[in-house]
């Protein structure tokens, strides 16, 4: 269980990533969706321990996270959305460095530990080559590889999906989702779609400030009634944003498939209701 | 060339605002005041009369410009011009610009065009610095006429062209290998190659074709300046007003300087474009292409849960993370080439930077194993602490520049251990270095076949003395790599704090307190372990160490694992949080303060000289002193009680006395006939005035530590008193104490006293003092020995040691256990010296001759009356030569100062400084000749003439008769010049009249009685010679002239003949003395009978002839090397 009290975050400029951010995460899956500078990333790393807040705490399982973040490292899987390896090590140098390093230990013994987690990211095929040789995809794989030693109490994910091909990314989810069984696993992406399939809650970030924490049932709940969708073209479709609010704007076709939100009904010519998904509540949450 | 620009301004924007050039702005200023203008003009730093070299001429200001660009600009050149191309990697950059219309050609130009604005920023200041502190006339330098091309044209010709070398060769470099190692390595190869190769590597033998080569190789022009420009002395009339001669040596050089890194950019331009062209190709082609699609299939993905793993976490203990982010530190560091390259290069310096200089004769030092590591220390310390600052710099940006970061420092692993396992893996690399360094030097020290290798000596002079540095460097750099974050600034920072610590060591401020690399501190003895300076050095490495905890602290608080917040950072820093972060590191602190205090107070303040000390003119004479000696090693004390008798040799009455003191002592006791004198600290009160001739018995009495205190950076010590030997003199120490400053110097103002010694010392130790030994008592322990001089003596010395003594035909050599072997050979040659000299200049007044072995805490070979004080070096370590060597030389030009300085009394004028220094080369070199045959006679004569040859000044050279002791290039025309000519002297009078001329000499100016001067001399010669007219005009051209003469053959030719080959040549002398010369005819080494002798005026020339039975194919003047010449050549003959 994590709790979040007040966290703020200021950076020097000064810019204000996390205003007053107040959450608790339960054990499983939980997302955090927000568009690019919502303070996804800054929040994840205060929650890793590895950036300061300026203000306000966070508690993993009761340990002050912001104030003894070694105790919290002790027990933590974490992707970062941006990192890099040692070009010259191979992927299983790597990975046994790091296992050591975390103090993994498996009956299995390392060895056959990296083989295993390796093969778990279909990598087995490249673990002796040099990191330097991998494709984006093949060092996420590896990424996640790592921050899934060892059985972490708790994984922090951000941007996993990144650069994985849909084959990788449903062998991500499935193993997010084993997990989340027992853990607690925090998801940040900016992607719906992840949320939808993974997260049975998430709260969304904008702007620094937590517009809301929710389940996807009960936020598409919560516009349920209110989506049209309707085809119109180029020209109409500039008109029509301008007096609706457009959750969804797909070429199908050649053909703009357009999803508004019109709580008070004032449906365009040729609109007809249709199911809410979790991305037209986002984009709603969003405005 | 929009692009060009585009690409230079932005390189001039991120080169300004980095820290290498600023720093290079800041060394350039500091060193353009330290380096030394007239450093490489002859004779340019003699301040004697006459004209001075000014220090604004093109001559005067071109060495510094050159030694500036060599010594301030290679590292942080190399850094600026460098690191670019690997900086965009780092910031991953690269790529996108590749994607530009920007092609390579015109990125390659535009960042040389930008790196060029940059260090045009340094060259235009350093410029402007030397102007400043030029015309300034700071350092109390001589100005002539102010002149912007004097300036101008050493920047042009020499700064910016190497300049352009280290920024061209660094750059390709960097592009080539994107390694930022390959970068570093650049300076550091130039340095040691420059150093040890093309500037300062010229054996007198290099064959003329290589010379020239190296010289054209030389990136920093220095080896020209050195061995071209400044090899021939022109005058300082010629340096201050004439233009640099520029000739095509130097122009061909310039020119390679500035061809090879725009060879070496256009490659690495071609290279790197060929790359882009590469990646473009092998861009969106899978990365699993290389693996065949079977083992992709078969190796296929497991969809098992991972749960199934077992897996448990729990961080690691702290020993273990250390081991392992060491030994993946290490991983990194072995895959590196850069490591065995630089450790090959190391090891084969090692044998180099250890070995001595072979002697004037040719011979070899037999250095042991402390001796070898010792030499080494220096460099060893500087190329490892250089690779060290790579290496280091790259451990903590790393992770940094990978982005490996991210995830590591989420790990458990604890932050003390990251640090620590880096720290580890640095010092386990620079452990092995060293080791291999110890390796080498045991290799070299058994290979020189000397003394015995001792394991012990190596394990502490590369252990407990070299690591501390290491450990030290490496805090130091972890430190500034945490606190900056940036590779180049750390690098930059860490090159500064050498260069820093270099210029120290240059103006003489390093002391015990802040040489850290012992830079010029240690000297190694056999006689014990660092003795003297051993608590100054402990001291010191626990300094070292002490501070190295300090800076990993400080690295631990300085380095970013966790970002911290600005507002909470401000929290942290309330005085309240600080002093109880001051109070939890004050355990840290201990160790430095404490040893730093030690340090502190121990080491001593800067000497005052003599004249500061005592201005007073000696008031009084010493006639006769009776002085006891107690020297307690264990305590390092020495008590003094002692009788003088003092005469006023002034011309007015004396009632008090400038007391001087030996150093160290602060208070005395002084008494007349029981009676207690007032003596404050400087002055002494007389219980009477003392009129002119009056005489007095004073007595006194003091204890002194010798040394008193920690000299200031180790260095040598003239005398001291230690548990392994004590050396104690009057002559380099003020060992007793003196009234004022006499005249002409030297203790007692070099009046002759009557001596009664007595030294009283424990019963392991052996004395040999001045005198004859009278008598020799043991009690309590204690060994006391008596010595007397039959004739009054200028000087008292003391060694005392646990000695073996050599003793045959009233000689005696005491030395350290080990050295047995020379000191058998310097015994021989000692009681053959006492014999021929006896023989040819009179009776020694002493019973025994003796030399005494001392620790080579001080170099030097002295002789004392009756005792020669040498020093393990001069001739206790040297290899055995056939034909002589430097043990026999020193030994023998010892012994003849018995006679030629102690029972001769020269006086100081003009010219007479050849009766001591000259008359002691002329008798060894009658020596040679008496014990070890003619061709070793040659040999010393051949080195004789060459030392006068290359140590006289031609542009200011005086004749033997105007040369005055104190002036290098004097002092070789006196030595030198003057042993050569007493020879030919001998030569033209005979050696039984030249022999009953110098015992005439010696018994009318015996010590205490008239001084001789060059005049008797004369007078002495002309007396017992047949032939006055001879010995005057021989006179005239030697010693009152700087005449010389020198030879050659215009042409020669041999045609057969009936019996053998008839032979002719035209030869001249092309000096300006008349000489008479043998010529000998030579085929191979093998002389060939011709009795051919010719005198020739200055400059006229002969032709000779004469018949051969095998075709000669040289012709040699004075093979036999009795005639002093200038250019002593082999000429060959025409076919």
């Amino acid at each position: 269980m994590i709790e979040i009290r007040n966290l703020s975050k200021v950076h020097p400029g000064p810019v204000t990533a996390l205003h007053d951010i107040s959450l608790d995460i339960p054990i499983g899956m939980f997302g955090l969706l927000g568009p690019n500078g919502a303070g996804k990333t800054t929040l994840m790393r205060i929650l890793a321990g590895l950036l300061e807040p300026t203000t306000g705490w966070v508690r993993f399982d009761g340990v002050d996270v912001t104030h003894s973040p070694a105790l919290v490292w002790a027990r933590l899987g974490y992707l970062p959305q941006y990192f890099g390896f040692h070009p010259n090590l191979s992927g299983r140098a790597t990975l046994r460095h790091l296992l050591e390093l975390k103090g993994v230990t498996s009956p299995l013994g390392l060895d056959r530990l990296c083989s295993e987690l390796l093969d778990r990211v279909n990598l087995s095929y490249a673990a002796d080559r040099p990191v330097k040789g991998y494709s984006g995809g093949m060092r996420q794989r590896l990424g996640i590889a790592q921050a899934i030693a060892g059985d972490p109490a708790l994984l922090i994910v951000d941007e996993p999906t990144v650069g994985l091909d849909p084959e990788e990314r449903n062998r991500l989810y499935r193993m997010l989702s084993e997990l989340a069984e027992t853990r607690t696993v925090i998801l940040s992406t900016h992607l719906v779609e992840d949320v939808a399939i993974l997260c049975p809650r998430f709260a969304v970030l904008r702007a620094g400030r937590l517009l809301t924490t929710t389940t996807p049932a009960a936020a598409k709940q919560a516009i349920d009634g209110a989506i049209f969708e309707g085809e119109v073209g180029r020209a109409e479709l500039e008109t029509l944003a301008v007096n609706h609010r457009i959750t969804q704007a797909l070429l199908v076709e050649g053909r703009n498939r357009v999803r508004i939100h019109a709580p008070d009904y004032a449906i365009p010519p040729g609109f007809t209701a249709t199911a809410p998904t979790l991305e037209d509540a986002y984009f709603v949450l969003q405005r | 060339m929009t692009r060009i620009l585009a690409v230079a301004r932005l390189e001039w924007r991120l080169q300004m605002t980095s820290a290498p050039i600023w720093i290079l702005l800041i060394v350039l200023l500091g060193t353009t005041s330290s380096i030394n203008p007239l450093a490489m003009i002859p004779g340019g730093a003699e301040t004697i009369g006459g004209t001075r070299a000014v220090a604004n001429s093109v001559y005067a200001l071109t060495p510094a410009f050159a030694i500036g660009a060599f010594f301030a600009y290679p590292f942080f050149t190399a850094l600026i011009a460098g690191l670019g191309i690997i900086r965009d990697d780092d910031v991953r950059i690269a790529e996108l610009v590749r994607s530009t219309p920007l092609s390579v050609r015109e990125d390659t130009w535009g960042r040389l065009l930008g790196i060029a604005a940059t260090l045009s920023v340094a060259i235009g200041l350093h410029l402007l610095a030397m102007i400043a502190f030029r015309e300034s006339g700071s350092g109390g330098v001589v100005l002539g006429p102010w002149s912007p091309l004097a300036y101008l044209v050493p920047v042009l010709v020499f700064v910016v062209p190497s300049v352009w070398w280290c920024a061209g060769i660094a750059f390709a470099a960097g592009s080539i290998t994107r390694r930022a190692i390959a970068v570093y390595a650049i300076p550091v190869i130039l340095s040691v190659l420059v150093f040890s190769l093309l500037w300062n590597w010229r054996p007198a033998d290099i064959r003329p074709l290589l010379d020239i080569v190296l010289v054209v190789l030389d990136p920093t022009g220095l080896r020209w300046l050195s061995h071209h420009l400044f090899a021939v002395d022109r005058g300082f009339a010629h340096y201050n007003h004439a233009g640099l001669a520029v000739d095509t040596l130097l122009v061909a050089n310039r020119l390679v300087t500035l061809a090879l890194p725009a060879l070496a950019v256009a490659w690495a331009a071609r290279r790197h474009a060929m790359a882009a062209r590469d990646m473009q190709r092998s861009a969106g082609r899978d990365s699993t292409s290389g693996i065949p699609q079977a083992v992709r299939a078969a190796t296929g993905p497991s969809f098992a849960g991972i749960t199934a793993l077992g897996m448990a976490y729990a961080a690691p203990r702290a020993l273990v993370g250390v081991f392992t982010v060491a030994w993946s530190e290490l991983r990194e560091v072995a895959r590196q080439p850069s490591l065995y390259l630089f450790a090959a290069l190391l090891f084969a310096l090692v044998p180099e930077l250890a070995a001595a200089e072979p002697d004037v004769y040719g011979g070899r030092t037999l250095l042991s194993a402390g001796d070898l590591a010792v030499r080494a220390l220096p460099v060893v310390t500087v190329l490892v602490a250089m690779y060290l600052l790579a290496l280091v710099t790259e451990s903590m940006q790393r992770d940094r520049v990978t982005g490996f970061d991210a995830i590591l420092h989420a790990t458990p692993v604890a932050t003390g251990a990251l640090l620590t396992g880096r720290a580890m893996a640095a010092f386990i690399v620079a452990g092995t270095l060293t080791l291999g360094c110890a390796a080498v030097t045991a290799a070299v020290a058994l290979a020189q076949g000397g003394p015995t290798v001792r394991l012990t000596s190596l394990a502490l002079v590369y252990g407990a003395v070299l690591l501390p540095t290491f450990v030290l460097w490496i805090a130091f750099v972890m430190l500034v790599s945490a606190s900056t974050a940036q590779r180049g600034t750390a690098i930059a920072l860490g090159i500064a704090a050498l260069l820093l610590t270099a210029a120290q060591l240059i103006s003489g401020s390093l002391t015990w307190l802040t040489n850290w690399p012992l830079w010029g501190a240690l000297r190694w003895t056999d006689f014990g372990t660092f003795p003297v300076h051993g608590p100054a050095l402990v001291a010191n490495r626990l300094l070292a160490l002490g501070l190295a905890a300090c800076a990993f602290a400080a690295t631990g608080l300085a380095f970013t694992r966790r970002v911290h917040d600005r507002a909470a950072a401000r929290a942290r820093w309330r005085p309240a949080m600080v002093l109880r972060r001051a109070v939890a590191a004050l355990p840290l602190a201990v160790l430095p303060v404490l040893t730093a205090g030690f340090l502190a107070i121990r080491i001593e303040a800067p000497r005052e000289t003599l004249a500061a000390v005592a201005p007073e003119a000696l008031p009084v004479t010493i006639r006769a002193m009776d002085v006891t000696l107690r020297l307690d090693p264990a305590e390092l004390r020495l008590r003094v009680d002692g009788e003088y008798l003092l005469v006023n040799t002034g011309t007015a009455e004396v009632r008090t006395l400038p007391i001087v003191l030996p150093p160290g002592v602060d208070v005395s006791t002084w008494s007349h006939e029981g009676l207690a004198l007032t003596a404050g600290a400087e002055r002494l009160q007389l219980p009477r005035a003392l009129a002119q001739r009056d005489s007095i018995r004073l007595r006194f009495r003091y204890t002194a530590r010798i040394p008193a205190h920690a000299s200031r950076n180790g260095g040598a010590v003239a005398n001291y008193i230690h548990t392994s030997g004590a050396l104690l003199s009057t002559h380099r120490g003020n060992l007793l104490p003196q009234f004022g400053r006499g005249s002409e110097g030297g203790f007692n103002g070099s009046r002759a006293f009557d001596l009664r010694l007595t030294v009283d010392v424990p019963t392991s130790f052996v004395v040999s003092a001045v005198g004859n030994l009278i008598s020799e008592t043991f009690a309590d322990a204690r060994r006391r020995s008596v010595w007397t001089s039959p004739v009054p003596l200028l000087a008292v010395t003391v060694a005392a040691a646990p000695y073996r003594v050599i003793r045959e035909a009233g000689v005696a050599v005491y030395h350290y256990p080990d050295h047995a072997e020379p000191a058998r050979a310097i015994s021989t040659t000692l009681a053959a010296a006492r014999r021929h000299y006896s023989e040819w200049f009179g009776e020694l007044p002493w019973s025994e001759l003796r030399v005494n072995e001392h620790a080579e805490l001080f170099t030097q070979a002295t002789a004392y009356p009756s005792a020669i004080a040498l020093s393990e070096t001069m001739g206790f370590k040297t290899a055995r030569g056939s034909l002589g060597d430097l043990s026999f030389a020193v030994t023998a030009h010892e012994a003849a100062h018995q006679w030629w300085g102690h029972l001769l009394h020269v006086g100081d004028g003009p010219g007479d400084g050849m009766l001591l220094e000259g008359m002691a080369d002329f008798a060894a070199l009658r020596l040679h000749a008496a014990v070890l045959g003619d061709s070793a006679r040659i040999a010393f004569a051949r080195a004789l003439e060459r030392e006068f040859l290359e140590g006289r000044r031609q542009s200011d050279e005086p004749s033997i008769a105007t040369a005055l002791e104190g002036t290098a290039s004097h002092e070789a025309v006196l030595q030198k010049k003057g042993a050569m000519v007493q020879w030919m002297l001998q030569d033209a009078v005979g050696a039984a009249r030249m022999d009953r001329a110098l015992r005439a000499l010696v018994a009318a100016h015996p010590p205490g009685g008239p001084p001789a001067t060059l005049e008797a001399f004369v007078a002495a010669v002309r007396t017992h010679a047949t032939d006055t007219a001879m010995v005057d005009r021989f006179v005239r051209q030697w010693i009152r002239s700087r005449a010389l003469p020198a030879f050659s053959v215009e042409f020669s030719r041999c045609t057969p003949a009936v019996e053998g080959w008839d032979c002719e040549a035209m030869v001249r002398n092309t000096g300006d003395a008349e000489a008479t010369v043998e010529i000998a005819a030579l085929r191979g080494d093998v002389r060939m009978p011709t009795d051919l002798r010719v005198s020739l005026a200055a400059g006229a020339t002969r032709r000779i002839a004469f018949t051969s039975r095998e075709r000669p194919d040289a012709l040699v003047f004075d093979p036999d090397v009795r005639v002093l010449q200038a250019g002593r050549a082999v000429w060959g003959v025409t076919p």
